[in-house]
């Protein structure tokens, strides 16, 4: 099968001179994952929906008030079965809210989002709070790597202590280490 | 005594270092086996069937390993039918390390493990051929640059177009663009340089993942703890692992991941860039799934002397030339007949062509004429085997494949916040943008950060 699906990922490679069509290539790689539209065709399928929906003023909805926050990491499914769209709009809020992060006090015309951002860091900690569901925990910590500062560490920390799950415990550990900013390299 | 005799003068070389008038296989007698340098490989997926890894005949395949059984049962079949014998199957790469008897790691993993087996690989007193991308992100890279260094080893990248074969859509290497560049005949100030499909490069964006995959059951017979390694634990779906992990941002960058090092790093060279990175990285294209890669549209990277690199998605620049110097110069791909764009593995018509070049006015010029009367460039280390006996880095090391590895990553990163940033190529840092630095710079799973941090 792989070979089969190598042989189509040529041929689709080879067929493609013009500006590309997107919407083929999932058209090309199916067999490989059964029904799970792949990622590039999706967004070829929906760009028009993803750019109406992460302009800084659709995102700016979802930061507005903690309800908005959590109505849409109420969103959030176990096991990759997260609606795209709704992916794609939580992690757009999450660099939305970091715009500006690293702003001097001086730089005025920057504007800050750091309302928004304690919102949205909030509203994680709190949906991280009431996970069940070992991968939803681990998705909402994987925003939080992004977002939350070393001022929160403890919040998280306490946040996932009821998930006896020691997969969410080691990005949990990864998620404390990169707040702390304890990387290698740095 | 052979094998003493050679791994003591290997641990004693560098004073040999200024001898080497005399090729190195007619020194040791390079074919005799006893002789010969042995390697492993880590990994045996798609590419290590390739000719730089299973196929390599500089050295010796002594055994590999895999987390997935199948693939080892395959890979010893297929070491079989090469030639090689009954290699060993090792029970994990750390065992493979542990071997004496391996002198070169190949590393044909997942870039995610990429810098955590280099260090260890390094520590453990091997040389390493490692696959491309170099790092997953800048501050893998950095550590596995300033370790490897550290410890003396030889290590080179599995991409080879800064030394060797037609350029994708060129006839030739690219040494004869470095010529032009280098001798100035492009201009003295700032280039501007486009990859897209109209200069004979392909993004590869069916290096995407699935959104919304099925969680599965893991087979038996695979070690999806081990495969996932520093990366974050995920639920299990084969599509997530073997020929398709490039869709995932936990794994990869997509086809940034796969080709950007193939064609970025001969730029770096071509271009003279290989001790410095771009100030600033400008994203156009959607915002992407935070588990999925997408496609982009443009990314620009923009050089402190104003040279510009266009990476370009969206194929909108198509009829722009390759390079423009600053003097209205151009270079451009060849086209054959029919109008198209030979690869590198099919050059057709290309075939021993040198490249096109315009005037400032859009006249052709004789660019075959123009390179023979140019001096050469300095000559390069090309042959990895070479260095490993003599001690001498290779033309791409740890070094070099940093830097145009770092440009990867900066596409990578951009990619995932959805923007533009400006970076320090001093300090290898974004500059006063955490968020940015967040992508940059990411921690691993235990124990496997331990290893990687460890003196």
């Amino acid at each position: 099968m792989k070979y089969t699906l190598l042989a189509a990922i040529a041929a689709l490679g080879l067929s493609l001179s013009a500006a590309t069509d997107y919407t083929k290539i999932g058209a090309a790689t199916a067999d490989a994952a059964g029904d799970a539209p792949l990622g590039t065709a999706w967004h070829a399928q929906h760009i028009e929906e993803v750019n109406e929906a992460t302009t800084d003023d659709a995102l700016e909805a979802f930061v507005d008030s903690e309800t908005a926050a959590a109505e849409l990491l109420s969103r959030i499914k176990p096991g990759y079965q997260t609606d795209p769209l709704d992916a794609i709009r939580i992690g757009a809020v999450t660099q939305y809210v970091m715009a500006n992060a690293g702003a001097k006090w001086y730089e005025f015309w920057k504007s800050s989002r750091s309302g928004e951002r304690a919102i949205w860091v909030g509203a994680l900690v709190k949906a991280l709070s009431g996970a069940k569901d070992e991968y939803v925990a681990i998705f909402l910590l994987d925003q939080l790597r992004w977002c939350a500062d070393e001022g929160k560490v403890d919040a998280i920390k306490a946040a996932a202590a009821h998930l006896d799950s020691k997969n969410v415990a080691s990005l949990l550990e990864q998620v404390v280490r990169e707040l702390k900013r304890e990387c290698p390299g740095l | 005594m052979m094998k003493s005799t050679r791994r003591g003068f290997l641990k004693g070389a560098t004073a040999f270092g200024a001898f080497n008038i005399v090729p190195a296989g007619v020194l040791w007698g390079a074919e005799a086996p006893s002789n010969q340098l042995t390697r492993a490989l880590i990994g045996f997926g798609g590419i290590a069937y390739s000719e730089n890894h299973l196929a390599f005949k500089g050295s010796r395949l002594v055994g590999l390993c895999d987390p997935d059984e199948l693939h080892v049962a395959n890979g010893l079949a297929a070491a079989e039918k090469q030639g090689w014998g009954k290699v060993k199957a090792y029970r994990n790469f750390i065992e493979l390390l542990a071997d004496p008897g391996v002198d070169i790691v190949h590393i044909c993993t997942p870039p995610h493990w990429h810098g955590c087996m280099s260090v260890m690989a390094a520590r453990a007193g091997k040389d390493i051929w490692c696959e491309k991308p170099m790092t997953r992100t800048v501050g893998e890279g950095k550590r596995v640059m300033e370790y490897v260094k550290a410890k003396g080893r030889m290590f080179r990248l599995n991409t080879w177009f800064r030394f060797k074969d037609p350029f994708y859509g060129f006839g030739k290497e690219v040494k004869y663009v470095r010529k032009v560049v280098e001798n100035g005949v492009l201009g003295n100030g700032p280039v501007r340089c486009v990859f897209g499909a109209g200069q004979g490069f392909c993004w590869k964006f069916h290096h995407s993942g699935r959104v919304n995959l099925p969680v599965e059951e893991c087979p038996k017979t695979f070690d999806w703890d081990m495969w996932l390694g520093p990366a974050p634990w995920k639920p299990y779906s084969k599509h997530r692992t073997h020929g398709t992990f490039r869709g995932y941002w936990d794994y990869d960058g997509g086809g940034i991941g796969d080709m950007s090092q193939h064609y970025l790093d001969p730029l770096q060279y071509l271009l003279c860039k290989d001790e410095t990175s771009p100030v600033k990285i400008e994203y156009k294209g959607p915002k992407q799934h935070p588990e999925v890669v997408g496609r982009f549209d443009r990314i620009t990277y923009t050089y402190d002397d104003g040279t510009v690199i266009i990476l370009d998605g969206d194929e909108s620049l198509k009829g722009e030339p390759f390079i423009t110097g600053s003097n209205g110069v151009t270079i451009w791909p060849v086209r054959q007949a029919n109008g198209t764009i030979g690869s590198w593995t099919n050059p057709g018509a290309n075939k021993d062509k040198m490249f096109g070049m315009k005037d400032a006015d859009g006249k052709d010029l004789d660019a075959m004429k123009i390179v023979t009367d140019l001096p050469d460039p300095a000559p390069q280390q090309t042959d990895f085997i070479d260095s490993v006996r003599m001690r001498r880095r290779f033309c791409l090391n740890e070094e070099t494949g940093f830097r145009s590895c770092t440009l990867a990553n900066l596409a990578i990163a951009a990619e995932r916040l959805g923007r533009g940033f400006e970076f320090d190529p001093v300090a290898l840092k974004a500059k006063d943008d955490p968020a940015a630095d967040r992508f940059l710079y990411q921690s691993m799973r235990e124990p496997w950060l331990e290893e990687f941090n460890k003196a």
